[in-house]
């Protein structure tokens, strides 16, 4: 059942292709149905009864990494992530989401993570701030979580790490959408971090810093911090000086803005201000900012390996157009796609390690 | 234990329409549940255990079927849609008289549970009308519900602080709007909710005869309406800020004193 | 002609709607019920009948049955009372019990062949109706302050005292705070609210130690609560509280139409915004164009 807000939004589409040219998945794919504007007029259809919610419709309505590119270019402010995550919830409710959707799920059900793994504990005690590692960091990515913690002690702040540290819920959101059983999560999430009673939560993963920041709280799950991104917090450290600078290295790198930096808190310049503190030299690819090219979520990599993996070799390709030889990113998530898809003579650069060097 | 919850849609927008009647027009007009009702269902989930039943009841129109089925995904266990065109138009007391006959109905309940009042009539006299009905007491304006051994635990707000009652039920509470989270359907929910249907009264059904109900069993007329919203007042726009302050100084102290 | 006014005030004299009564009379009889300390004030506002009241429950679940029998003996054709939470509690169930119509939170009452017309906001004060009773009884509640209390004294008043029954035993009160940490938002008399402008929690905490030097309350636009700044309690607007203070400050609320719904009834409405083109300029009595923290930092000075 999908609801009139959602449809309202899938309905407000005008056609007009210009979510064509920017939809990550379809410009690996080629794929018409890879459009946002296809995937808002066959549920607009299915409400009409001129198709059916079928398991081909919701592979479908999987095959998109909610990157929010279409939102944020959208000439009638309409917003196909919301439909999409609801057409999701209908998939689940009706299984009929695809098997390795609904595997994922299941991990989650079990360990809390898509990997159906135990998260691997980082656990430290401090008192400055509270830093969330995240199940991406952990599990995959676990030098950029060593990184950052070897940055923040370098700059004297006492950092806490919670064993057992509670998954946020955004990667159960991203498979079925906003539902009760992510709520839960949030407030076990939310509860945990409040029995700190530590003020500033440093949150390495923005997807986690997404869910929180934007979601929490009308679920009433509201943290009693402040939540912050990783890369303001330890930019800011740059700026007030705790922090020293490091030799230029002599590599020319260009910062990948990820999804949610990009256009959920259009954080631009800590990013960069950090790739110059780890001594890189700056350039920029032609799709930046709010603009940047998404090169995949670590959910949709463990559904659609082969997809993602296009993706991630298409924000390559951006970056074989600009003189640089390294990606730079401070996000677990991107880390891991990209790293799928390397070319020859370049290198991805988890920034946090590169400036606890 | 048997929970009742009383729910309405009301517009979602400020732009309001009424007909000839002075009547909402609720037809083309985006709804919502109020938001008050909301935090009285999330009180009765909370308070629900497993041998526990929550019925959730609305008066409109028949497009309130879908929004229904949404609060069964969201927990309830029984959703009721009073829904006849005889309805239409009923001031607090015809509602309420219809909503305790549903209620009478629908079979005998330990708790009944309302929002303190809508907002878009904002008169908040259904609750206790619905109460006096059928003649059990009513808390208004409740902060927060507790069951225990048969009775309910109550913390009411009041201008002068907060109340704490106790009350055997039977009982009706209206909850305050910033109480309780509704939560969000979950899949297990939706997966139940799926094999349920929308119960529907009309007035047949709960045998009130149109005398007795909508415009014709109303006690109230409204004889005008004024769209008088809102109200431009162009005061002067100070850009000094020394100037502003002083200004606005003098005006909170004139109301302080 | 009307024929007589009854005033329920059973928890505390409001003067104004007594006077309001008084005048709309027009020399019929007026009964006031009210707490036995305040039955020598009624009569200098200008109740003909005092029932000065003792032993009145906490709980006014426990009164209907006692005032429906006074009313019905005493044959009142007009039934009024103070808009509080209690008596819009009571009210409702004693229109029913004598089956009559009821208006909630009236902004003004106005005489018509013997009919009380009733005039309420509604909507947010977007709509405005005025409102005929069609039963014998005609009832409403007043939005207190709505009327000023004027004393005319009422030389032969008379004055009966009544002692309440027990009440029904069914209600225990356990306990009663009225430490307040704030004054609820519908009851203060300043309101100070926060857009999305001011821009954090702390921001907040700046307006809440103005509030409290000024013995107001805080309040918020849905923008800076969806923000997370403030909680929901605070939200003044169509999908929060109403409120209608004697002076309402806007800082850095761009002014929505569902934020001017909930406090366009305010008496003076003052904004503060850095935009000089923000809506809410055309709805306030005066402006400042200028920095929210600047102003706030200034007025906190001269405040302490």
């Amino acid at each position: 059942m999908i609801s009139q807000n959602a449809l309202r939004h899938a309905e407000k589409c005008r056609f007009c292709f210009m979510c064509r040219h920017l939809c990550p998945i379809q410009l690996q794919t080629g794929k018409e149905v890879n459009t946002p504007r296809a995937k808002g007029l066959l549920l607009s259809m299915v409400n009409k009864g001129a198709a059916e919610f079928d398991k081909d419709m919701a592979q479908t309505m999987y095959e998109c990494l909610i990157c929010d590119a279409c939102v944020n270019d959208c000439a009638t402010g309409y917003q196909p992530p919301l439909y999409i995550r609801e057409a999701r919830t209908e998939a689940v409710v009706n299984d009929l989401a695809p098997q390795a959707v609904m595997q994922l799920i299941e991990n989650v059900d079990a360990t809390g993570n898509i990997y159906g793994v135990q998260k691997p504990s980082f656990a430290q005690e401090g008192s400055d701030v509270l830093v969330y590692i995240g199940e991406v960091a952990a599990c995959k990515v676990p030098q950029m979580a060593e990184g950052l913690l070897k940055v923040l002690a370098k700059a004297g702040v006492s950092a806490k790490v919670l064993d057992n540290e509670p998954a946020s819920g955004v990667m159960l959101a991203d498979l079925m959408g906003y539902v009760d059983e992510v709520a839960q999560q949030a407030k076990a999430c939310a509860a945990a971090i409040n029995a700190t009673g530590i003020k500033t939560v440093v949150v390495l993963d923005s997807y986690d810093a997404e869910i929180m920041k934007q979601r929490y709280a009308q679920w009433g799950a509201e943290i009693n911090a402040e939540i912050i991104t990783a890369t303001a917090y330890v930019a800011k450290l740059i700026e007030d000086g705790k922090l020293a600078a490091k030799a230029a290295c002599g590599t020319l790198g260009a910062c990948h803005d990820d999804d949610r930096l990009a256009r959920t808190f259009y954080e631009f310049a800590p990013i960069r201000a950090i790739a110059k503190a780890a001594g890189y030299q700056l350039t920029e690819m032609f799709n930046k900012e709010r603009l940047a090219k998404s090169c995949g979520s670590a959910v949709a990599l463990a559904y659609m390996p082969n997809i993602v993996t296009k993706v991630a070799a298409g924000r390559w390709d951006d970056l074989a157009r600009t003189e640089a030889t390294a990606m730079l990113t401070a996000s677990p998530e991107a880390y891991l796609c990209l790293s799928q898809a390397t070319p020859e003579g370049k290198q991805v650069v988890d920034l946090y390690s590169a400036l606890a060097e | 234990m048997k929970i009742l919850v009383c729910m309405k849609a009301v517009p979602s927008t400020g732009q309001v329409q009424v007909d000839g009647q002075f009547r909402l027009q609720r037809d083309g007009a985006k709804l919502q549940w109020n938001i008050a009702d909301e935090a009285a269902l999330e009180a009765a989930l909370t308070l629900k255990s497993a041998e526990d039943t929550v019925t959730v009841l609305t008066m409109g129109p028949a497009k309130l079927e879908d929004p229904l089925r949404e609060l069964l995904a969201r927990g309830a266990d029984r959703a009721i849609l009073v829904s006849d065109p005889a309805f239409a138009g009923a001031d607090t007391v015809a509602t309420a008289g219809t909503i305790a006959k549903a209620a009478e109905f629908l079979g005998d309940f330990d708790l009944i549970l309302c929002g303190r009042r809508a907002i878009d009539g904002e008169t908040g006299q259904t609750p206790a009308m619905v109460a006096a009905a059928l003649g059990i007491p009513c808390i208004s304006n409740a902060e927060s519900v507790q069951l225990q051994n048969g009775a309910v635990f109550v913390a009411r707000r009041l201008e002068s602080g907060t109340v704490l009652l106790s009350v055997p039920c039977p009982v009706c509470v209206s909850m305050c709007e910033y109480t309780y989270t509704l939560r969000l359907p979950g899949i297990m929910g939706m997966r139940r909710a799926k094999s349920k249907t929308v119960e529907l009264l009309d007035s047949a059904a709960l045998g009130l005869s149109p005398q007795s109900c909508g415009l014709k069993g109303s006690l109230t007329k409204v004889i005008s309406m004024d769209s008088k919203f809102p109200g431009l007042r162009n005061g002067p726009k100070e850009t000094d800020l020394n100037a502003g302050t002083d200004a606005l100084l003098a005006m909170l102290q004139e109301v302080v004193k | 002609m009307i024929s007589d006014i009854c005033v329920l005030c059973p928890y505390g004299l409001d003067a104004g709607l007594l006077t309001k009564a008084v005048a709309l009379a027009n020399g019929a009889p007026v009964r006031a019920f009210v707490p036995k300390v305040e039955a020598d004030t009624a009569a200098t506002f200008g109740a003909t009948y005092v029932h000065a009241l003792t032993n009145v429950p906490r709980d006014e679940n426990s009164l209907v049955t006692w005032l429906k029998e006074k009313i019905s003996q005493y044959g009142c054709r007009i039934v009024l009372a103070p808009a509080s939470i209690q008596l819009r509690n009571l009210m409702p169930m004693l229109a029913w019990e004598l089956q009559s119509g009821l208006t909630a939170d009236c902004t003004d009452l106005t005489e018509k062949d013997g009919s009380i017309l009733q005039t309420r906001p509604a909507f947010g004060n977007s709509l405005v109706a005025t409102i005929k009773t069609l039963s014998a009884v005609q009832m409403a509640t007043v939005r207190p302050g709505t009327f000023p209390a004027l004393p005319c004294p009422c030389d032969n008043a008379q004055v009966t005292e009544e002692i309440i029954a027990a009440p029904d035993g069914r209600i225990t009160v356990i306990a009663t705070e009225t430490g307040m940490e704030a004054a609820p938002l519908n009851h203060a008399r300043v309101i100070i609210a926060g857009g999305a402008g001011i821009g954090s929690r702390e921001g907040f905490e700046k307006l809440e130690a103005i509030a409290k030097k000024l013995g107001g309350a805080v309040a918020a636009s849905r923008n800076a609560v969806d923000a997370g700044f403030a909680p929901y309690r605070y939200q003044v607007g169509m999908t929060g509280v109403t409120v209608a203070p004697k002076l309402y400050i806007a800082v850095g609320i761009s002014g929505a139409v569902q934020h001017l719904a909930g406090m366009s009834g305010s008496e003076k409405i003052i904004a503060i915004n850095t935009d000089p083109k923000a809506p809410i300029f055309d709805y306030a009595d005066y402006g400042i164009v200028a920095d929210w923290e600047t102003v706030s930092n200034k007025l906190l000075e001269e405040l302490s």
